[in-house]
C-alpha cells in the first residue's frame, strides 16, 4: 500500500476526483478568508478549472494539495483585487472622522479590558472576529485579511491590490479601528 | 502626540512591524497617560492573534465543507472542460507527427474502451446493474458508435453514441435484452419511439432514427444529445442558492418561462392527441442553450381519437400496438412523487389531458419549494414498506400549500399551483394553455411591480448620489475659497494695519466703509484708519463672484475668531425673493459675538477639512451649510473660518430634475421635520407627507439598521445621507406617482 504522501503526488486521470479529495479543503480556507460562501465557492471552482487546464505543466515535485492551494491563494488574492475595482456609491459616511470627536479623541464611552485568556475565549473571538469581517467593506477587509491570514507584507499587499503605501495605511488603520469598535461591542453582548 | 488619532495610525504601524523606536516611545508615553489608546492597542493585537490562530483551527476543527450539491456541479463541470480539452487535442490529431496521432487516437479508443458498457456480445445473461466489463466498442445498425453510457431504466439504456453518417453525437436508446423479452414492454418501448418520432415541436426531443439493431436484435432509436442537466438539476440549484441567499429573482423568472415552454410542449402534444403522463422535472432536459426539452415519452397514451394516431394508421403503422393501453393495466403509471391521484387509483380510464395538468403543476410544484408535491407521503418512514398506502394517500391528501415550505412564494403563484393539484379534476385548470397563461399573467403582474419598484429604488438611490456630490463639491468650492491668496492678504492687514489708504477715501464715498460706529463692537481703530477695506471689498467681489457662479449657492461668509469672539468680517448673500440680487450684508447685520456650536466644529476640524451639516435658516430655510477654517500661512494658526450655504430646496429641486423617473420625492431631516417635496398633481404634497410621516418611526428604525426602507406595498423607497458629524442628516423617500 502507498503512503499518502505517495498517493498525494500521484498525478490523477480524472479531475473530478480532486474535488472528492481537496474541495472542502479548499473551500474552508477560502471562507476564512472571504467570509463568503458564494465566493469561496467561485474561487475554489476557478481554482479547479485552472488546474484541470494547467495539470501538464504540473510537475509532480510537491503534493497535489499544496499545489491546488497555490493556485487558490493567487484566485483570493485576483477576487480581492476585482472587488476594488467596482465603483462605489459616494458616502459621506465612510470618513475615518466618523469614529473620532471634535478634540481628534475616540468617540463612545469606556472600553472593556480585553482578557482572552484561555483557549475557548481565543475561539470564541475568533468567531466574532469573522463576524466583524463580513461586515467590513471589501476595499478594508482586502488589506486586513491579506496582511493578518496570508501574512503578506505592505509592499506586496499594495503591489497586489495596485495601491498606493499611503492609501494601503489609510485602509489598514482603518480596518483595525472598525474591527476593533465591532468586536468589542460584540464582545459586550 | 496629540489625539487618539495619531496613536491609532501608530498602534496600527506597530501592529506590521513598521514603528522606529523614537515611534515606539512616544506611543508608550501616550498611552500611559491615556487608557482609551492603550486599551484599543490590546483589542487590535486580539484580533490580529485572533485572526492568525482561528484561520488554522478552522481548518483543523473540519468546519462546514462544500455542499454535495456544489460538489456534484463541479465535478460535472470539470469532466466536460477535460471532455473539452482533450478533445481538443485529438481533433489535431490529422496535422500531428505520426506518433503523436497515434497517441491521440489511442486515447480516444481507450475513452470508448473504459466508458462503454454495452453488451457487446448481445448475451442475455448480463442483468441490469452489473458493473463495468471491458468491452469492446461496437456499432448499432451499422451506423451509431456507442461511446459511454448515460443512463439506464427498466425498459432501456441510453448511450451517448456517435452518428458515423453524420459526424454528430447522439443519443441512443437501446431495449434492454431482458425487457425485450417480454412483448408487453416491447410494445411499450415501440410506441415510445413511435410517439417520441412524430412529435415535432422545439420543445420535444427529436428523434432521428430507429430500428432494430440486425447485430443484436435490439429495438433502439436515436435523438438528439442534450447534455445531463435537468430542470431537477436546475430546481436543486436555485432553492440551494435561495437557501443561501443568493437567488435573484430573475433565477426564478428563468425557471418559471422553462416551465411555460414545458406548458407549450404538452399543449402541443394534446393538440395532437397524445398524453404525456410521466411528467416530473427529472423528464424535463436543458440543453446548452438553457433550451427545455421534454423527453421520455414512455408512458405516453395516445388518444383514440387523437389526431397522431389517425396520422400513424394512415401511414401503416401497428395502431393496435399503438393505441393497446391494456398493456399497462395493473400497472401504475407515473412516479409516485408526481403522480395524479386518477393514476395512483389505477383509474386508467380516467386519464386524461387533465392528468398532465397535474403534472405540470407539479412541476411548478417543485420550482416554487424545490420538493414533489407528495414528498412527505413517498418519505414518510410507514409508507416506504407499502405502496398501497402511499397510492391511497395520493388519491385523498392534496399536497401542503408551497408557502407551507418556502415562505417567499407569491400567494398568486401559490393558488395557481395549488389549483393545478386539485385532487378532483373539474377543479384544475382545463388544459396546459390555461395553466401557462395564468403562470404568464402573474410574471407580467410582477414584472409590472418590480419594474416600478425598480424605479422608485433607481431615483432614491440617484438622488442620494447627486446630493452627495453636491455635498462634496460645496466642501470643495468652500476650501477653494479659504486657499485664495485675497483672504491672507486680509489678514495680513487686519494684523498690520495696512496703510494703503481706500481708493474711495478721497471722494468720500463711504458706503461700503466699515466703520467703527457701525459695528456691534469697535473695530480696532488702526483698521478703520488704515484703509484695510480696501482687502475685504477685494475678498467681497470673489465672494459675490462665487455665488454668482454656483446657483445653489446662497450666502458666503468669512469669520474671523479672536480670543473669545467671532466676528463676521464679509457676508455676501442672495436676495431671498430676488436671487439674481447678490449684495454684502451691511457691517450693521454682522455677526459679532460667542461662537457656536457651529463654529467650533468647523475650528476642530483638520485644517482644509471641509465640516457639512444640514441646517435652518432665517432666511433660506434648510440649507446644506459647509465651513472650512482659514489657516494664516505665516504661523499657520487657524485664524478664522468661511461658511458657505447652499439652499436645499434649490439643490433638490435641480437634481430631482435630473432624475428621468416619475416619481415623488420627498426630503426630511434626520427627525422627520419635511424639507422639500416635489409633488405632483395626482397626488397632493400633504397626503404622502402625511402618510410618511405617520410611518416616521418604522421608516427611522429601519434605516438606522440598513441602508433602505422599503413599503411592503413597494410604494415607498427611503435611503438616508447622514453626515460625518452623524447628528443632522437628510433622509430622501421617494414613491411611485399614480
Amino acid at each position: 500500500m502507498t503512503s499518502p504522501s505517495q498517493q498525494d503526488r500521484v498525478a490523477t486521470q480524472d479531475p473530478a476526483e480532486w474535488v472528492d479529495a481537496y474541495a472542502d479543503r479548499l473551500y474552508r480556507y477560502a471562507m476564512v478568508r472571504l467570509g463568503d460562501p458564494h465566493a469561496a465557492e467561485e474561487v475554489v471552482q476557478e481554482t479547479f478549472l485552472a488546474a484541470v487546464e494547467s495539470q501538464d505543466q504540473f510537475r509532480g515535485d510537491g503534493p497535489v494539495a499544496g499545489w491546488l492551494m497555490t493556485i487558490l491563494r493567487r484566485k483570493i488574492i485576483d477576487w480581492f483585487r476585482q472587488r476594488q475595482r467596482q465603483p462605489r456609491q459616494a458616502d459621506a459616511s465612510q470618513d475615518f472622522d466618523q469614529w473620532l470627536d471634535a478634540a481628534g479623541q475616540l468617540r463612545g464611552g469606556k472600553w472593556t479590558q480585553v482578557d482572552p485568556a484561555g483557549k475557548i475565549e481565543l475561539r470564541e473571538l475568533w468567531q466574532i472576529v469573522q463576524q466583524c469581517l463580513q461586515r467590513l467593506p471589501a476595499t478594508l477587509a482586502s488589506v486586513f485579511v491579506l496582511h493578518a491570514l496570508e501574512h503578506m507584507d505592505s509592499q506586496q499587499i499594495c503591489k497586489e491590490l495596485e495601491i498606493s503605501p499611503s492609501n494601503y495605511w489609510v485602509r489598514m488603520h482603518r480596518a483595525r479601528l472598525q474591527l476593533a469598535q465591532c468586536v468589542a461591542e460584540k464582545w459586550e453582548e | 502626540m496629540n489625539s487618539d488619532r495619531e496613536a491609532i495610525e501608530l498602534i496600527s504601524r506597530s501592529l506590521s512591524g513598521e514603528l522606529s523606536a523614537e515611534e515606539r516611545t512616544r506611543l508608550r508615553s501616550y498611552q500611559s497617560e491615556h487608557e482609551g489608546a492603550r486599551i484599543l492597542h490590546q483589542w487590535m493585537a486580539a484580533i490580529e492573534h485572533a485572526a492568525e490562530v482561528g484561520a488554522e483551527q478552522t481548518m483543523e476543527d473540519n468546519a462546514a465543507g462544500m455542499s454535495q450539491l456544489s460538489k456534484e456541479r463541479l465535478k460535472r463541470l470539470l469532466r466536460e472542460r477535460e471532455e473539452a480539452r482533450r478533445s481538443a487535442s485529438t481533433s489535431t490529431a490529422s496535422s500531428m507527427p505520426a506518433n503523436a496521432a497515434a497517441e491521440a487516437l489511442g486515447r480516444v479508443a481507450e475513452l470508448e474502451t473504459t466508458y462503454y458498457t454495452g453488451y457487446a456480445t448481445g448475451a442475455t445473461e448480463k442483468a441490469e446493474g452489473d458493473g463495468e466489463q471491458p468491452h469492446e466498442s461496437r456499432r448499432c445498425d451499422g451506423r451509431f458508435t456507442l461511446l459511454q453510457e448515460i443512463g439506464r431504466g427498466g425498459l432501456g439504456t441510453v448511450y451517448l453514441a456517435r452518428d458515423e453518417v453524420l459526424g454528430r453525437k447522439v443519443a441512443l436508446k437501446e431495449m434492454n435484452p431482458a425487457a425485450a423479452k417480454s412483448p408487453r414492454l416491447w410494445r411499450r418501448f415501440y410506441r415510445e419511439a413511435q410517439i417520441t418520432g412524430h412529435l415535432e415541436h422545439p420543445h420535444v426531443v427529436p428523434v432521428y432514427a430507429s430500428g432494430t439493431d440486425p447485430q443484436t436484435g435490439l429495438p433502439f432509436y436515436a435523438m438528439r444529445f442534450l447534455g445531463k442537466q435537468t430542470l431537477a438539476d436546475a430546481i436543486r440549484e436555485y432553492h440551494a442558492r435561495r437557501e443561501a441567499g443568493v437567488a435573484s429573482k430573475l433565477d426564478l423568472h428563468r425557471l418559471l418561462n422553462g416551465f411555460l415552454d414545458v406548458c407549450e410542449a404538452i399543449a402541443y402534444a394534446h393538440q395532437r392527441g397524445v398524453l404525456h403522463r410521466d411528467l416530473k422535472p427529472e423528464n424535463v432536459a436543458l440543453d446548452r442553450f438553457g433550451q427545455v426539452v421534454v423527453l421520455d415519452w414512455g408512458l405516453a397514451k395516445l388518444e383514440a381519437d387523437g389526431e397522431l394516431l389517425a396520422r400513424l394508421a394512415l401511414s401503416g403503422e401497428d395502431i393496435e400496438v399503438l393505441a393497446d393501453d391494456r398493456t399497462l393495466q395493473g400497472d401504475y403509471l407515473g412516479t409516485p412523487l408526481y403522480m395524479a391521484p386518477e393514476q395512483a387509483a389505477g383509474d386508467l380510464d380516467a386519464v386524461d389531458v387533465r392528468t398532465d395538468v397535474y403534472g405540470l403543476g407539479a412541476i411548478l410544484y417543485t420550482v416554487l419549494t424545490g420538493r414533489a408535491p407528495h414528498h412527505q407521503t413517498v418519505t414518510a418512514d410507514q409508507m416506504r414498506s407499502d405502496v398501497r398506502q402511499v397510492m391511497q394517500s395520493i388519491v385523498s391528501t392534496p399536497p401542503p400549500p408551497p408557502r407551507q415550505i418556502n415562505a417567499q412564494v407569491s400567494r398568486d403563484l401559490e393558488a395557481i399551483c395549488l389549483r393545478a393539484l386539485s385532487v378532483e379534476k373539474a377543479a384544475r385548470q382545463r388544459s396546459a394553455v390555461e395553466l401557462a397563461a395564468e403562470v404568464e399573467a402573474w410574471i407580467a403582474g410582477r414584472k409590472e411591480r418590480a419594474s416600478n419598484y425598480e424605479a422608485v429604488r433607481m431615483a432614491g438611490h440617484d438622488l442620494k448620489s447627486r446630493l452627495c456630490v453636491q455635498s462634496r463639491q460645496l466642501g470643495a468650492t468652500t476650501r477653494f475659497l479659504t486657499e485664495l491668496p485675497p483672504v491672507q492678504e486680509l489678514l495680513v492687514a487686519f494684523d498690520r494695519g495696512d496703510p494703503t489708504p481706500s481708493e474711495d477715501a478721497s471722494a468720500g464715498n463711504n458706503q461700503q466703509r466699515l466703520r467703527a460706529q457701525d459695528v456691534a463692537s469697535p473695530l480696532p481703530m488702526h483698521l478703520i484708519e488704515n484703509g484695510w477695506e480696501q482687502h475685504r471689498q477685494r475678498v467681497a467681489a470673489i465672494l459675490m463672484a462665487a455665488i454668482r457662479n454656483r446657483p445653489s449657492l446662497a450666502s458666503v461668509r468669512f469669520v474671523l475668531c479672536e480670543k473669545e469672539h467671532v466676528r463676521e468680517l464679509i457676508h455676501v448673500r442672495r436676495g431671498k425673493l430676488d436671487h439674481g440680487n447678490i449684495r454684502p450684508l451691511p457691517p450693521s447685520q454682522l455677526y459679532y459675538g460667542v461662537p457656536g456650536t457651529f463654529h467650533q466644529d468647523v475650528l476642530a476640524q483638520f485644517p482644509g477639512e471641509p465640516y457639512l451639516q444640514l441646517a435652518d435658516s432665517p432666511v433660506f430655510a434648510a440649507v446644506l451649510q459647509c465651513g472650512v477654517a482659514v489657516v494664516d500661512e505665516r504661523n499657520e494658526e487657524v485664524r478664522g473660518m468661511i461658511i458657505a450655504e447652499a439652499e436645499l430646496r434649490s439643490i433638490a429641486g435641480a437634481e430631482t430634475e435630473r432624475l428621468q423617473y416619475n416619481a415623488t420625492i420627498h426630503l426630511f431631516d434626520l427627525d422627520g421635520h419635511l424639507l422639500y417635496s416635489t409633488g405632483s398633481r395626482e397626488v397632493p404634497d400633504e397626503q404622502m407627507a402625511s402618510m410618511i410621516e405617520q410611518r416616521w418611526e418604522d421608516i427611522s428604525s429601519q434605516l438606522e439598521e440598513s441602508s433602505e426602507f422599503l413599503d411592503p406595498a413597494e410604494r415607498i423607497y427611503a435611503t438616508r445621507l447622514v453626515f460625518p458629524n452623524q447628528n443632522s442628516g437628510i433622509t430622501i423617500v421617494v414613491s411611485n406617482q399614480r
